[in-house]
């Protein structure tokens, strides 16, 4: 039965390669889909991490769930030694809270970070982003007319906008310090970024560590307490995340919550490790939801192919329905002919997999190499629902295989019940020509 | 006259014993505890799982006029930071840094310098008598009455629901509970000490705490040192040129 259906696909090719052609141009379509879909969404989230997060962080228990000023930790020397474990390469500090920017008449909302510039470089990609003047690292204070202190920042090109504040300009920063009092500093814009995440290029400034410390009053001298909202850890890249996690994880575990407690308000404030799929929960159903209205639009691209498919299979069947009769008429059972029929199917369904990858993986290596980065209202419309204005494509077994079972599943499907004709075949009636 | 000296008789009673609506209270309370005009000079001491601190300031309330103002006097490195309210707009000054800056309605439901207060507290810009409705709930207390009130669709009110308890002789309010839009309780203010104060008698102190899971978090007692009603108020203390006047 083997053979049969073998040497049964040489006696018509041109019928054999229009099949073949079919199941190709779905898996071309099909696997050039899913491999740009991944790659965008990697880019998406690969921006999100290392613009502003970093693999892992050390925050204050409740703090993921509510990023409040009040959560911030205490820190000490010797918890900073403490939390260099194996694989650690560096620590950066950060204190961010949410305050007042003024500028003339206009004032907005928005995000402070205080950070080391220096030990920032070496985590995220922020510096890299700077379109006008430069970053935070080779920048000192300086003192104003009436001997106040200015402090250095750098700040989102659609917040300068907003204020229409430019380089040079000093702007004023007020927030409620740790303490609940007023807290503000007078900082002066050195360099502009855009990020192209909407959340930083609207809403963020950010100022060397000290300048934050004074801003929202979260340094202890005496004590030798600095109180930070994250410590950010340097780790060697991607691959090394889950190893260094667990490590700290184990030295910072999540605490447990008392009976009817919400984390958000807990009172222990123990630092605690926490994933970048912990702390970028928004993007990572940004993610999920667009990969559900793409699998949505693949099962339907899919369905029509595949209806393509058996549309063929069906006039393949047609053409050959009075050779099945002869065939019947010598004694073949409909269920040989049947089960040979869909051999030959299952053996044109694999080059044609084969071309269809081979396609797709042509188009996946010049975009993964060569990706499209988007300008214009392109670029915007992007940003502004929170993708990464690149397209880009990327190899993954795990899109490989989806995307073939997508394909074959659906195909085999409808071409056994096209092929169930056979058994509805009359062979007298065919071979007398009705 | 015959026909009117009828009416009188059959009525007076109910005239007598006419009860007022949950609004008139509300209206009489808001009335008793801030008057035409009133200046006063506050402690505030703010007490938080991790800080503890006092704030001693002075506040000038114009309700006629729509206007408030606030001096910080203590602490120290809160000096002469004050606030003002014109109608609908706020204002701050920050001495520090020499700027005033224009606070937004939308951060009226944020916290006051960090205590369970929040602005609008403070500045009252949403109104307890125009912008909720106010009935009585089914179970008053002896000697004291107890209104709910709940914000108009368009009201600005950051509370889903407000429980007032009011003593019955002059109205003055002894517990207000605050409950969010999920209906739980997440602040409770306890008004006592109530003193003659130039005229009127009013609550001379005011604790608000902030409960999570039933529990209290954070408290803030307000004490009122010093409160005048009858002292006129110059108009120049509600301008901006006073935000910048240090003390």
């Amino acid at each position: 039965m083997i053979l049969l259906a073998f040497r049964n696909l040489f006696r018509n090719l041109r019928r054999s390669s229009l099949i073949m052609l079919a199941i190709a141009v779905s898996a071309a379509l099909v696997l050039t889909t899913r491999f740009f879909s991944y790659g965008m969404h990697l880019e998406t989230l690969n921006q999100a991490v290392l613009l502003n997060t970093g693999y892992i962080q050390i925050v204050a228990n409740g703090y993921a769930e509510n990023p409040a000023l009040e959560r911030a930790m205490d820190i000490t020397p010797d918890m900073l030694k403490e939390m260099k474990v194996a694989g650690v390469i560096s620590l950066a500090k950060r204190i961010q809270g949410a305050g007042l920017i003024s500028f003339r008449d206009a004032s907005k909302f928005i995000s402070i970070y205080g950070v080391q510039p220096a030990e920032e470089k070496k985590i995220t990609t922020l510096h890299q982003k700077i379109i006008l003047g430069s970053y935070l690292d080779t920048l000192i204070a300086e003192k104003d007319q009436l001997g106040r202190t200015v402090y250095p920042c750098i700040i989102g090109f659609k917040l300068a906008e907003n204020l229409r504040a430019g380089l040079g300009q000093t702007v004023s920063l007020v927030t409620s310090q740790f303490d609940g009092s007023v807290g503000a500093v007078l900082v002066k814009i050195k360099g502009i970024f855009r990020a192209d995440e909407n959340q930083l290029d609207y809403n963020a400034v950010f100022l060397e560590l000290e300048a934050g410390h004074s801003l929202f009053g979260t340094l202890d001298p005496g004590n030798h307490i600095e109180r930070l909202t994250a410590v950010i850890v340097n780790i060697a890249g991607e691959h090394d995340a889950p190893e260094v996690y667990q490590k700290l994880r184990t030295k910072y575990p999540l605490p447990a919550l008392d009976s009817g407690e919400r984390r958000e308000f807990s009172l222990n404030y123990a630092p605690t490790a926490y994933l970048w799929s912990d702390l970028i929960p928004g993007v990572i159903q940004l993610i999920n939801f667009d990969q559900v209205s793409n699998e949505i639009s693949i099962f339907f691209i899919v369905l029509i192919l595949s209806f393509g498919i058996m549309n063929i299979v069906q006039i393949a069947l047609h053409e050959r329905r009075r050779e099945f009769c002869v065939l019947m008429a010598l004694g073949t059972s409909p269920g040989q002919i049947y089960r040979t029929y869909l051999l030959e199917i299952i053996f044109l369904l694999i080059p044609g997999l084969v071309v269809g990858y081979i396609i797709a993986y042509g188009v996946n290596y010049y975009f993964e190499n060569y990706p499209i980065t988007l300008q214009g209202e392109n670029r915007e419309f992007f940003v502004t629902n929170g993708f990464a204005p690149v397209v880009k494509s990327v190899f993954s077994w795990r899109e490989l295989v989806l995307g073939v079972i997508w394909i074959v599943m659906p195909a085999m499907f409808l071409t056994v019940l096209a092929a169930k004709r056979i058994f509805k075949l009359n062979p007298i009636k065919e071979m007398n020509g009705r | 006259m015959l026909k009117g000296l009828l009416i009188l008789t059959f009525i007076w009673p109910q005239l007598l014993c006419a009860v007022p609506t949950a609004k008139e209270i509300i209206q009489k309370s808001d009335s008793a505890m801030r008057g035409d005009q009133s200046y006063s000079r506050v402690e505030i001491i703010v007490e938080k799982p991790r800080f503890k601190r006092t704030i001693v300031l002075d506040s000038y309330d114009s309700r006629k006029n729509d206007r408030f103002f606030i001096r910080i006097l203590k602490p120290k490195k809160d000096e002469n930071t004050t606030f003002l309210k014109v109608k609908q707009n706020f204002w701050q000054y920050i001495p520090s840094i020499g700027r005033e800056i224009k606070i937004e309605a939308s951060l009226l439901a944020d916290s006051w310098m960090g205590s369970d207060f929040t602005n609008d507290d403070l500045i009252k810009q949403v109104s307890i008598v125009d912008d909720y409705e106010h009935a009585f709930l089914e179970q008053p207390l002896e000697g004291y009455y107890k209104i709910q009130m709940i914000p108009k669709p368009a009201s600005p009110a950051v509370w889903a629901k407000i429980i007032l308890t009011l003593r019955k002789g002059d109205c003055l309010p002894v517990k207000e509970e605050f409950y969010d839009h999920q209906g739980r309780l997440k602040k409770v203010m306890l008004l006592s000490d109530f003193k003659v104060m130039d005229g009127r008698m009013i609550p001379c102190k005011v604790v608000m705490s902030s409960l999570e899971n039933q529990k209290v978090i954070s408290r803030t007692t307000l004490i009122n040192l010093k409160v005048q009603f009858k002292q006129k108020i110059p108009e120049s203390v509600f301008s901006k040129a006073n935000l910048r006047k240090a003390q």
